[in-house]
């Protein structure tokens, strides 16, 4: 199965000539490299292990999971980052295998028929080229409304995500993506900066398949490094999905100033 | 009033099914709101700062500034000097006895 995790901050599609243009075409290698992969591999469907922004979750109700599984999931507008509002095909289908399996693992998901999406997925998705007849299966995990699911529920997620498809019977060429992070900050004080020292701490234990040391992170670490930085459950969840193959790091920008956060992109190819 | 409670009313208010009545009537919508006194007059005069001591949460007070109009250099140095008002009085208050200064987190964003 194939995979990918990758930032999806919106100031690279809202302010791209704030970054150095060597920053920028990092990114953008990053990206081509990422979605040749998806469309070398023919993937039919992309299940996105996604944060939003408070478009679906609310303190009125914000489950752990959420799973999109609609004929179509339409976007919320955001034209302030320069991104189509673009409406992308479901996979009502995977979605509830998907939902019913994770019931039969001990998982409790909420769905949505109506899950909106936001720049958590549509950028990346259109950053990596994701044809519009690529299907999507929007997995949005709680990363904004405490309590948060825990590092270890997520890592337990992902691998229930993997052991589904993989018994599936719906015969789809499917990948994975994750979205989000890694250490950033939003509407709080220091969201200039992000933390490089634990980005790099974070992503070394990735490309080390040492799950164990991803996940070991308090919520008041993750704090400290930036509210965004609960973000990082998605990248664990796909890690464990893949687990024990180990990613490769195909983009490492410690910090770009000007989009004021790291660069950090992994692809698990294991096909 | 729980710091939820504000911070879902920020949400509908500029994202949810309050928009457009706020839009055209903030009054009334925040007369008819679950807010106290306080912060019905927070949101009402936009005082970013007081609504972030309450406990909203970043996000959707940051979409409030940006809905009221505010560039977001603005609101980042809005929040950063609350913060060092709060610092401050957590050190006046300290001399005093001991008490932790709060800060915002995802993890806990409304905790006291």
């Amino acid at each position: 199965m194939l995979a990918a995790a990758t930032v999806h901050f919106p100031y690279m599609t809202g302010w791209p000539e704030r970054a150095s243009s060597e920053h920028r075409a990092a990114t953008t290698a990053g990206f081509a490299q990422l979605g040749r992969a998806f469309a070398d591999a023919s993937i039919e469907t992309v299940v996105v292990f996604t944060s939003e922004h408070i478009v679906n979750l609310q303190p009125r109700l914000a489950p752990a999971f959420l799973i999109g599984v609609g004929e179509s999931h339409a976007a919320f507008p955001e034209p302030q980052f320069k991104l189509a509002p673009v409406t992308r095909l479901g996979d009502p289908e995977l979605a509830d295998a998907l939902v019913r399996a994770l019931y039969d693992a001990g998982f409790d998901p909420a769905h949505s028929s109506e899950l909106r999406l936001d720049h958590g997925t549509t950028l990346p998705l259109a950053q990596l080229g994701i044809a519009d007849d690529v299907r999507i299966v929007p997995i949005i995990v709680n990363s904004i409304f405490a309590p948060l699911p825990t590092l270890a529920r997520c890592r337990a997620l992902g691998a229930a995500v993997a052991a589904a498809l993989a018994t599936s019977t719906l015969g789809r060429r499917v990948a994975l993506l994750a979205t989000g992070g890694i250490s950033h900050t939003v509407g709080a004080p220091g969201m200039e900066r992000n933390d490089p020292a634990f980005d790099g701490a974070f992503l070394g234990a990735l490309a080390a398949g040492d799950l164990d040391r991803a996940c070991a992170y308090s919520d008041s670490v993750l704090d400290a490094a930036g509210n965004g930085t609960h973000e990082i459950r998605n990248w664990i969840a796909v890690a464990a999905a893949m687990h024990p193959a180990r990613p490769r790091i195909v983009t490492d920008i410690a910090y770009a100033p000007g989009w004021d956060s790291g660069v950090h992109q992994l692809l698990w190819d294991t096909a | 009033m729980s710091a939820a409670t504000l911070t879902q009313f920020l949400i509908d208010i500029t994202r949810g099914h309050r928009r457009d009545a706020f839009a055209a009537d903030p009054a009334a919508v925040l007369s008819a709101s679950m807010l106290d006194a306080a912060t019905r007059a927070a949101v009402q005069d936009q005082d970013v700062a007081a609504l972030w001591l309450a406990g909203a949460h970043p996000m959707a007070l940051m979409y409030f500034a940006r809905a009221s109009g505010w560039a977001n250099e603005r609101y980042y140095r809005c929040i950063c000097d609350a913060e060092l008002t709060r610092a401050g009085s957590a050190e006046a208050a300290r001399t005093a006895g001991p008490e932790p200064s709060r800060r915002h987190r995802s993890s806990a964003p409304h905790a006291p």
